[in-house]
């Protein structure tokens, strides 16, 4: 993983993780998955920084024996992003930044 | 088919029963779809050509493309065409969604996944060089705690 965050133009997406986990981990609650979660997302900050990371849902293979999949997974990032101790901006490129400069978005409504 | 049915998300022109309205075309910002990538530079070409002609007014959306790697055999992406296709994304300004599986895969997916985006950037202008997105989580999550 450190090796792949020291290549030039890699972002990372935070995603495919339900379809990852057995049934009893996938229906738990956000918190939990989030603790079961933690060392990798961990890791993951450390080597790419928010600025290279972006959300993603994974939709619609999420919600594939998961209720309220995005929802979930939604909350399971946003305690991260608290947990950081991530700033107002470093969160925004989370949720939007590091996607729209990774995929070059310019047309925004 | 994947196009058409984009294009109408895209345009915001849905068929009846298709799940979405013309105002959401605002939401979709971007589309990433499947290309055959390992067939090399010329065939991408071909192909995103193509899409191109299919996709009409929503090809703008189109920022990039993905191919799955992670039940591919070992060597698939650093074959030559494979990188040549990485090669010709960059120069065209396309991203590639990477997708590699350390979980069920092998950790060599994630070695080799270094070599390839090493090999398709050797040599290649800062500018023209191919942005790789990390699409799939999931490969991290070690087999440890599950």
């Amino acid at each position: 993983m450190f090796r792949l965050s020291k290549c030039s133009k890699t972002f990372m997406k935070l995603s495919g993780c339900f379809s990852e986990m057995p049934d009893k981990l996938k229906t738990a609650p956000a918190d939990e998955i989030f603790l079961a979660l933690q060392p990798y997302l961990v890791v993951i900050l450390a080597t790419f920084g928010p600025f290279r990371i972006m959300f993603g849902s994974d939709w619609p293979v999420c919600t594939v024996g998961v209720d309220d999949a995005w929802k979930k997974w939604r909350q399971i990032v946003a305690r991260f992003c608290d947990l950081a101790s991530l700033s107002k901006e470093e969160q925004i490129m989370i949720w939007s930044g590091t996607a729209i400069r990774a995929y070059g978005i310019t047309e925004l409504i | 088919m994947e196009v058409d049915w984009l294009k109408r998300i895209a345009l915001g022109t849905p068929k009846a029963g298709e799940g979405h309205t013309s105002e959401h075309k605002n939401l979709c910002l971007a589309i990433i779809r499947w290309a055959p990538v390992p067939s090399g530079a010329k065939v991408l070409e071909r192909y995103v050509d193509e899409v191109e002609k299919h996709a009409e007014g929503s090809f703008g959306k189109i920022k990039g493309f993905r191919y799955l790697l992670q039940d591919k055999p070992k060597g698939t992406m650093l074959q030559e065409g494979f990188i040549e296709g990485l090669k010709w994304l960059g120069k065209k300004g396309f991203v590639f969604d990477l997708g590699v599986d350390q979980h069920n895969g092998g950790k060599w997916q994630l070695e080799e996944a270094v070599e390839m985006i090493e090999k398709a950037h050797e040599g290649v202008d800062e500018q023209e060089k191919v942005t790789f997105i990390i699409s799939e989580f999931s490969f991290y999550v070690g087999p440890q705690i599950w």
